[in-house]
């Protein structure tokens, strides 16, 4: 029902389910907001999005409260402007002011918020918290004290992901976000998927950086330093310093590592090849006959949420290892290095990196996984500025893939790879571009294909919580296979590069990767000679 | 149905239960009836040693009845018991600890008065032979200033026999309404009587469940929350305690009226003998017919359910108390949608304090019309103050809504001490200060509100001259933020910066932060600031009403704040830590006049040597200052 | 308390948590990590989500109770008429905070809002035996007579 209603005096129309909130916002007017978040049901806890109802002379949380018929509203008088200032002067008083060390500094909501209401001083002033700082984890540091207990955090594991690995204990003054009996993430259930990181606003919840140690060990000149390179870091490089191609933007990563003391820089499109080859096999042997589903993913997120909240899907989880791993291995095949080393969108490979299956009597085989973000500060720190200005071809084995295994970070990117492999196996050939089209909004997509006129269709699932909501196509569909990425947007927006917030710049770092794809013509792994090599020697299977 | 009309109530219940059983005050008695009131209040004051004695005194003889009652709502009185024996009536003897009970039972049992320290009262009654020179329980100031409407009969109504509340005319109201009113006649008499939730939201209590009966849901809950918990308010274990039938018979009606099949009694789980006598009073209605399936054949079914609460304060608050009965952390919820549209487990539900819903009984025996005789303004009706602090009695009374702090301080304080009383806190943490010059005031919800109180759960605690005005400021605020939720902003970081705020004011300036001298200036200002925006953004009704121990405290003892920030000078001395004295030891000639004079022996030293001042055992009361003529002694 | 926790029912539903969660605490006297795993298993409530759950309520305790488990009564009665600091003495001499075991396993302490015996106030209990209007040189005694 259509209902009219007064905003700062101006007739507006709404809808009687509507929240004042989604007026204001529709019509352009911003208000505030700490705890509220899309798709979740408000919650009113952060009181910041008040607005006068003229006629009480209230205060009411936009939020929270449905449009009347009639209802007049004033969204910035005096008295919410200054509630909503004393507010966040309440949060700022025991909030500790190092904010030049912060990592969040400059992308920090709640720096942002003071800013906007022309907070210039401390007015109150608190006693500072005294909470513990949670470094248990690989991937995610939690820095208690910078927390304004805003809730997003709790509400994502809980409400979105149904984890619920930390959540609000104790109560008033005492009340905190923690883990079970406080013992830190890396003893909970966290599947370190990363959406607490990108839903703080402050610096509370942080990927743990290694960026000191890597610069202590990049000094000692008489080590062999590699590291990987996913597609994703390169194409994040390639849309913040506006280089348009991404074979350059690859070229200078390889030159300025290289510059910075790594002996050899290899591209994850290498590994990612791999994963497609192993996966093909496994696929072939399905081909006549699939009798139970098939689970491939090569997020670590998802694995551990599979076993964590979804134990009866475990049988049909893809025992493939993610491509970071598996370059380790086949690197130790290859030759030996003292620091091996790789770049990750997210922080899901850092929690990967130490899980027990990937290490060697506990020692991990990467000795350091850092997120596109710390890559960037790396080189920032160690003097590079980007665009660098020398390009270097990638190191051996390293230096040929296949556009497929570039595609394989991006949404749907594990498909296309096993269905162009899967055509070029079967003697197809492989013409199209782009075989399986992206749909950014479309978080559950099917396919169907046709190889010597039988029929396969498979299934594309994005984002965690859609696991569960697709739960019963993944066991009654008859797939090939199901494709399951934690992120909504493969691993492009992953929590450890700022710049896949919008999506703009998501269908910028897309665009990059599809326009290298068009033109090269390995597009395969299949076609990839480093990979026909490889299994000339070893065994379809065997390696892992 | 229509037979049912014709019955008188107690018939319904006649095969059920032996209302014979039911001692009578009122009857002559062949042996000694001994009346022992044992609840919580009691117990402390050792009330099972009492009886352990009176049983150790009668020893094999058989011959006496002892009968376990409840409170009679006074606990200062406690450890109370009454004595009837042949031909006299029911006399009753306060703070009988176990040493007195041979001695008073010495004399009774001999028609002998013993020492008057311990008489209370009587309750005389034609064909019994008064005793002389004892005054009439009731017309002892302290009940006959009462309107003791929802607290007839206690002290004689023993919780843990249904007959007993029967013999009182319990169940009464039930049994009539169940058999002669439909549900929205119930609503509308409630409505019209115009009560008003007693928990401190103050809203019509018939409207909310014509709302809750009106829902199409077919599912429906009654709530009554008896959690209460505020510090200094003991109304509801007193009710649930030594009546539980009152409060099953006020939850029936209730549940009737909105339509609801099921019902809960939610109470904080360390009210364990309140637990207990509600447990057996529910097996005893069920026994008697009066829930479960097809009541008195009117084909209804009702059932109580006892909900024990692990404990939060703010779970008074109704949709937090949902969620905790929902398994959830104990945190309020935006309201709308309201519980009586949108409640415990999505169904509408209806959620009463304890105290409403015991006046519902009374409604509907004596009708909307006697009800309001009682009242002021739009307050009608009878409430229950829980009287504590610096008073002459401790308990709770139940006067009429609209009574002046004065007449309530008549009832509990005596004329000559009430000069002493410097302020009396009223309503709990959601309450605020009254000076004696306010003490004329009324307390109805109106007049409350127009002087910023809140009558909360009807705690009144009086205050004199050796308690600090901040000190129970922060006690409040303290409270408040320990129990808030911590879910809002304004809630859990206002009341903990008015914490902060409030313990600058109390203690002397810290040398090492410079900032705090002046922060302590600037505090009564940030107190107000922080105050309006709880007041204004809360989330609910606890954060909302916390700052009104604040904001009437400067209102009305602004000098006290004052003197504590310009100062530094706590009048009762309670804010020790505002000075510290010391000795100038240059000036100090070690004549030892101050270390005779400290009342602490804080102050040590030899003779014609510098003394010392031993800062743990200081109590600040400036006397060595004052005696010393050296100037030796300076404050920091 | 295996045995106990054995006997939990295979389908826990999410409005019983508490009620399970009060008869351990009333028959262990704290929360052990162990019976929240099993409840959280049996529940399909995460762990984490009920550790939340239970420490918002004052009733349970994460670490087991001391030999002598001491209550004292925070109501406003007892705050008015007790000695200044009285609570703040009772901390210092056993060692202990609110909710909180000593670290010789002999005391605990739990703070309570009323206990509903405002005319003898200050009120504590010690295992359940009462002691009223305590001073702070009473605690001391008290303490020093307590059978350790």
């Amino acid at each position: 029902m259509t209902i009219t209603c007064y905003i700062n005096n101006t007739k507006q129309k709404a809808d009687s389910n509507e929240t004042i909130l989604s007026v204001l916002n529709r019509i352009g007017i911003s208000i505030p907001t700490l705890c509220n978040m899309k798709e979740l049901s408000p919650t009113g806890a952060c009181r910041l999005c008040v607005v006068e109802d003229a006629e009480t002379g209230e205060l009411i949380t936009s939020c929270s409260t449905p449009v009347r018929e009639n209802m007049k509203i004033f969204t910035h008088s005096p008295e919410v402007i200054n509630a909503r200032k004393t507010i966040i002067e309440l949060l700022l008083a025991n909030h500790p002011e190092n904010c030049l060390y912060c990592d969040k500094s400059g992308n920090c909501e709640l720096q942002k918020l003071s800013e906007d209401l022309n907070i210039r001083e401390k007015v109150f002033y608190g006693d500072l918290m005294s909470r513990k700082t949670d470094r248990s984890s690989p991937g995610i540091v939690r820095d208690m004290s910078k927390c304004i207990l805003c809730g997003r955090c709790v509400r994502i594991c809980d409400e979105i992901l149904g984890i619920s690995a930390i959540d609000l204990i104790n109560r008033g003054k005492n009340t905190s976000i923690e883990t079970v009996f406080q013992k830190g993430l890396f003893y909970s259930d966290c599947i370190h998927c990363g959406l607490c990181v990108t839903a703080c606003p402050t610096g509370a919840i942080m990927a743990k950086s290694s960026i000191n140690q890597v610069i202590e060990k990049l000094g000692n000149n008489k080590t062999t330093k590699s590291i990987m390179i996913p597609t994703t870091t390169i194409a994040n490089i390639a849309v913040s310093y506006n280089i348009r191609k991404y074979e350059d933007a690859r070229n200078m990563l390889v030159a300025a590592l290289h510059s910075i003391g790594f002996n050899k820089v290899y591209p994850m499109s290498l590994f990612n090849d791999f994963f497609i080859s192993e996966a093909t096999s496994i696929i072939q042997n399905r081909l006549k006959n699939s009798p139970q589903p098939l689970i491939i993913t090569d997020c670590p997120a998802i694995k551990k949420y599979i076993q964590i909240k979804e134990p009866e899907l475990v049988e049909f989880l893809c025992k493939i290892p993610a491509p970071q791993q598996i370059g380790a291995k086949i690197l130790s095949m290859q030759e030996s290095t003292d620091l091996l080393m790789s770049v990750s969108p997210c922080i899901a490979h850092k929690y990967e990196a130490v899980q027990t299956q990937n290490t060697n009597k506990g020692v991990p085989e990467i000795d350091f996984v850092l997120t596109s973000d710390e890559l960037d500060k790396l080189l920032k720190t160690l003097g590079i500025t980007l665009p660098f200005t020398r390009k270097e071809t990638p190191d051996n084995p390293a230096n040929s893939d296949s556009s497929a295994g570039v595609f394989f970070e991006t949404k749907h990117g594990i498909t296309e790879g096993i269905v162009r492999e899967l055509f070029h196996r079967s003697d197809l050939s492989v013409q199209l571009n782009r075989i399986i089209e992206i749909k950014p909004e479309k978080d559950f997509i099917e396919y169907e294909f046709e190889i010597n006129k039988t029929y396969y269709s498979v299934a594309c699932i994005s984002g965690i919580e859609n696991l569960v909501k697709y739960k019963k196509q993944i066991l009654q569909g008859n797939y090939l296979f199901v494709e399951v990425r934690s992120c909504k947007s493969g691993c492009i927006d992953g929590c450890g590069q700022k710049l896949t917030d919008s999506q703009d710049s998501q269908k910028r770092l897309r665009k990059t990767l599809s326009e290298y794809d068009e033109k090269t013509s390995n597009n395969t792994p299949g076609k990839n000679p480093f990979i026909k090599g490889f299994y000339r020697n070893n065994k379809l299977g065997n390696i892992f | 149905m229509k037979n049912l009309k014709d019955k008188t109530y107690k018939t319904l219940f006649i095969d059920a239960v032996e209302l014979e059983k039911a001692p009578q005050y009122s009857k002559p008695v062949e042996m000694p009836h001994i009346y022992v009131e044992r609840n919580t209040g009691s117990i402390v004051s050792g009330i099972d040693a009492t009886i352990q004695y009176i049983k150790k005194y009668f020893d094999k003889d058989e011959n006496y009845k002892l009968i376990e009652t409840g409170s009679l709502g006074i606990s200062s009185f406690d450890p109370v018991i009454g004595i009837q024996i042949h031909g006299r009536p029911l006399i009753f003897f306060k703070n009988v600890t176990f040493s007195y009970v041979s001695t008073i039972l010495d004399s009774i049992l001999n028609h002998i008065l013993p020492e008057s320290d311990f008489i209370l009262g009587q309750i005389s009654h034609t064909g019994l032979s008064s005793w002389a020179d004892v005054p009439e329980l009731y017309q002892l100031d302290i009940f006959a200033k009462q309107n003791r409407r929802i607290l007839k009969n206690f002290g004689l109504i023993q919780p843990d026999f249904i007959e007993s509340y029967i013999d009182y005319d319990g169940y009464k109201a039930f049994a009539e309404t169940i058999t002669r009113k439909t549900a929205a006649e119930v609503c509308n008499i409630i409505e019209k009587s115009g009560l008003r939730g007693r928990g401190g939201g103050a809203f019509n209590t018939g409207k909310k469940w014509q709302k809750a009966l009106n829902t199409g849901k077919s599912q429906k809950y009654f709530i009554c929350n008896a959690d209460e918990s505020d510090p200094g308010s003991f109304s509801g274990r007193l009710l649930a305690e030594n009546n539980p039938h009152l409060v099953i018979e006020g939850i029936l009606i209730g549940a009737y009226a909105v339509n609801a099949r099921k019902a809960f009694i939610y109470i904080r789980n360390t009210y364990t003998l309140a637990i207990e006598r509600l447990e057996n009073a529910l097996f005893q209605a069920q026994k008697a017919g009066l829930t479960g399936e097809d009541i008195f054949g009117s084909g209804i079914n009702i059932e109580i359910e006892i909900f024990k609460g692990p404990g939060a304060y703010v779970c008074g608050e109704e949709t937090a108390l949902i969620a905790s009965m929902e398994g959830e952390r104990g945190t309020p919820k935006p309201k709308p949608p309201y519980p009586s549209e949108d409640g415990l487990f999505g169904q509408p539900t209806v959620v009463n304090n304890i105290e409403t819903v015991c006046n519902v009984p009374y409604i509907l025996n004596y009708g909307g019309d006697e009800f309001q005789k009682a009242g002021l303004n739009n307050s009608f009706g009878t409430k229950l103050f829980s009287i504590s602090g610096k008073t002459d009695i401790t308990g709770v009374i139940e006067i009429d809504l609209g009574t002046s702090v004065a007449e309530i301080m008549d009832i509990c304080i005596t004329k000559q001490r009430q000069p002493e009383i410097k302020a009396v806190h009223i309503g709990g943490p959601s309450g605020g200060f009254i000076d004696p010059d306010k003490f004329s005031i009324n307390l109805d919800y109106e007049t409350a509100i127009d002087n910023k109180l809140g009558l909360g759960s009807g705690s009144f605690l009086v205050l004199d001259k050796t308690n600090c005005i901040i000190d129970i400021t922060k006690y409040f605020i303290k409270f408040i933020n320990n129990e808030s939720c911590g879910k809002c902003i304004p809630c859990r970081e206002g009341s903990q910066r008015l914490l902060e705020i409030l313990n600058r004011i109390s203690e002397k300036p810290s040398e090492y932060n410079k900032h705090e001298s002046l922060l302590r200036f600037k505090g009564v200002t940030q107190l107000e600031q922080i105050s309006s925006l709880m007041q204004k953004t809360s989330l609910c009704g606890l954060g909302q009403n916390a700052p009104n121990t604040i904001l009437s405290g400067l209102l009305r003892f602004r000098q006290e704040y004052e003197e504590h920030i310009y100062e530094r000078q706590c009048e009762a001395n309670v804010c020790r830590n505002l000075k510290e004295y010391y000795v100038v030891v240059d000036n100090c000639v070690g004549c030892g006049i101050c270390a005779k004079k400290c009342p602490a022996d804080a102050i040590i030293g030899t003779e014609h040597q510098a003394h010392f001042i031993i800062q743990d055992r200081c109590i600040k009361c400036g006397v060595c200052e004052a005696s010393c003529k050296f100037n030796a002694i300076m404050i920091k | 308390m295996e045995k106990y926790i054995s006997k939990l029912p295979d389908k826990v539903y999410k409005h019983e948590l508490l009620s399970y969660l009060q008869e351990f605490q009333d028959m262990f006297g704290y929360i052990d990590l162990s019976f929240i795993e099993v409840l959280s298993k049996n529940s399909g409530i995460p762990s984490g989500k009920i550790f939340g759950i239970t420490s918002f309520y004052n009733q349970f305790r994460f670490k087991p109770k001391g030999k002598f488990h001491i209550q004292v009564c925070e109501g406003s009665s007892c705050h008015v008429n007790a000695e200044i600091g009285l609570i703040e003495d009772i901390k210092k001499l056993i060692k202990a905070d609110e909710k909180d075991t000593s670290n010789d396993g002999l005391y605990s302490l739990e703070i309570i809002p009323c206990m509903g015996a405002c005319s003898q106030g200050p009120v504590i209990s010690i295992n359940g035996k009462f002691h009223t209007k305590v001073s702070k040189e009473d605690i001391k005694k008290i303490f020093s007579d307590l059978n350790l």
